[in-house]
């Protein structure tokens, strides 16, 4: 029996356990022995990896539905939701800028908003919107916003095929919507969310976490149920990022810089919440 | 499908079994690696290797199913994944180098072999692929591949083996077996 014979014998396990202790003691005396051994079983893992390729390329080419593809129904809703708040916020400091030129003691008001803010989240203080991400709601907002609402209020609160919107034209909306919010605050000292759009992904087969989230490298995930529709608040004042997440009629605080899975907080602060409640229903 | 109709189907080495399986638990797996900080190409990564890992074992005819089919692979995905974190976490960059070079030596003579099974005739290659990595008997090879009788088999087997034992040494010189 050859030395390739003897080898593949002991590694298919057809060897007796008498030949088997023979073979090894050999094999620590024979280089040649040695050598074919370590030769046919790097030839025998060759084999076995072309055969794990093939069966990859047959999986590969299984279509499969993306990681977070339903995300993308919420991800949509949201980012008309952040559309409707950004118009609706214009138009509510747009208000609040002429009430305060008449009034003095708006800045006040505000002032106590902003220092409420302050207290929930000590990050960052009174919120200013993002860009809409694809809402042409911008050049005649009275008409358009409306229509805007109502076409925000039918998606967020239906699942519905998510827009055929493509990213440049949102891009476009962006810029148009930033100038017309940077004209109305821009006096107010409030900068400007220039971000890319929030990505958000949900998790509900983990079983550890039944209403959690995290945020890390721009993109939330949430994890539990989700099972009915959500809005992402993804607001901004002076650079700093705001989220809040609005689900089953409550707001909840999401924190940027919240790397680590941590479970949803609930929003308490009452004027906080009515000022929330304002921007949602503008 | 069941579970139970897919288990036997596999046992049989049915590829559209092991297709639908894997369109079944997709997103579940991948989503298991993805969030405990891995990407979506090591999330598919690991979950095929686990769901190659059910397969060679139940085609090899020495599994017995006791939970569902989901279960042990999601058992096994997280295994995978936990290991592979651990091996990262651990690779220092002195170990990388050294690793490296013996990791190129090894790389090299495992490219001229995976060349030289892909030069071997269809035949040939199922038989050896069948055998040595779905761990086929001889009656199950003889019979996917239509041979006479399992003797046929395993005449040809060896065949096959030695002809790609001849095909990859004529490749080297007697020192690159040696240690």
């Amino acid at each position: 029996m050859s030395n390739a014979e003897r080898v593949l014998s002991y590694l298919e396990n057809s060897l007796s356990e008498n030949e088997k202790v023979s073979f090894e003691r050999e094999l620590s005396e024979n280089s040649n022995l040695q050598s074919e051994l370590n030769f046919q079983t790097e030839l025998i893992e060759a084999i076995q990896i072309t055969r794990k390729n093939e069966l990859k390329s047959l999986l590969n080419n299984v279509p499969v539905t993306g990681t977070f593809q339903s995300s993308q129904y919420f991800k949509w809703g949201s980012v008309i939701a952040s559309a409707v708040i950004i118009a609706g916020l214009g138009y509510f400091y747009q208000d609040q800028m002429a009430i305060n030129s008449e009034n003095e003691n708006s800045d006040v008001v505000k002032q106590e908003v902003i220092s409420d803010l302050i207290n929930e989240d000590t990050s960052v203080e009174l919120p200013e919107i993002s860009i809409p991400l694809d809402e042409p709601t911008i050049e005649e907002p009275t008409q358009q916003m409306s229509e805007s609402i109502s076409k925000a209020k039918s998606t967020s609160k239906t699942k519905v095929n998510p827009p055929v919107i493509s990213i440049p034209k949102g891009v476009d909306s962006d810029n148009q919507s930033e100038e017309v919010v940077y004209e109305t605050v821009e006096d107010d000292g409030y900068s400007f969310n220039s971000s890319a759009p929030l990505q958000v992904k949900i998790d509900r087969e983990n079983g550890n976490y039944q209403f959690h989230y995290q945020f890390k490298h721009d993109e939330l995930s949430l994890f539990g149920d989700f099972d009915e529709p959500y809005e992402l608040l993804d607001l901004q004042y002076q650079g700093k990022r705001i989220l809040y997440l609005y689900y089953k009629s409550k707001y909840y605080n999401v924190n940027t810089t919240q790397t680590k899975v941590a479970p949803l907080e609930e929003l308490s602060n009452p004027d906080v919440i009515n000022q929330l409640n304002l921007i949602r229903t503008k | 499908m069941s579970d139970k109709e897919v288990f036997e189907k596999i046992c049989k080495g049915d590829e559209k079994a092991l297709e639908y399986l894997y369109k079944k638990h997709y997103r579940m797996m991948t989503r298991m690696v993805i969030s405990n900080s891995g990407t979506e190409q090591e999330a598919k990564d690991v979950y095929q290797e686990a769901i190659l890992v059910f397969w060679q074992k139940s085609i090899s005819g020495n599994f017995v199913l006791t939970a569902k089919i989901s279960t042990f692979i999601y058992s096994v995905c997280k295994n995978l994944w936990r290991k592979e974190l651990e091996r990262k976490r651990r690779l220092s960059h002195e170990e990388k180098d050294s690793l490296q070079f013996q990791d190129e030596d090894k790389k090299e003579r495992a490219e001229i072999m995976l060349k030289c099974i892909n030069q071997l005739g269809e035949t040939c290659k199922k038989v050896l692929m069948y055998y040595y990595y779905d761990g086929l008997s001889m009656q199950d090879i003889a019979d996917k591949l239509g041979f006479a009788n399992t003797n046929t088999a395993k005449t040809k087997k060896y065949k096959c083996k030695e002809k790609l034992d001849h095909l990859v040494k004529s490749q080297y010189s007697e020192s690159d077996f040696l240690d």
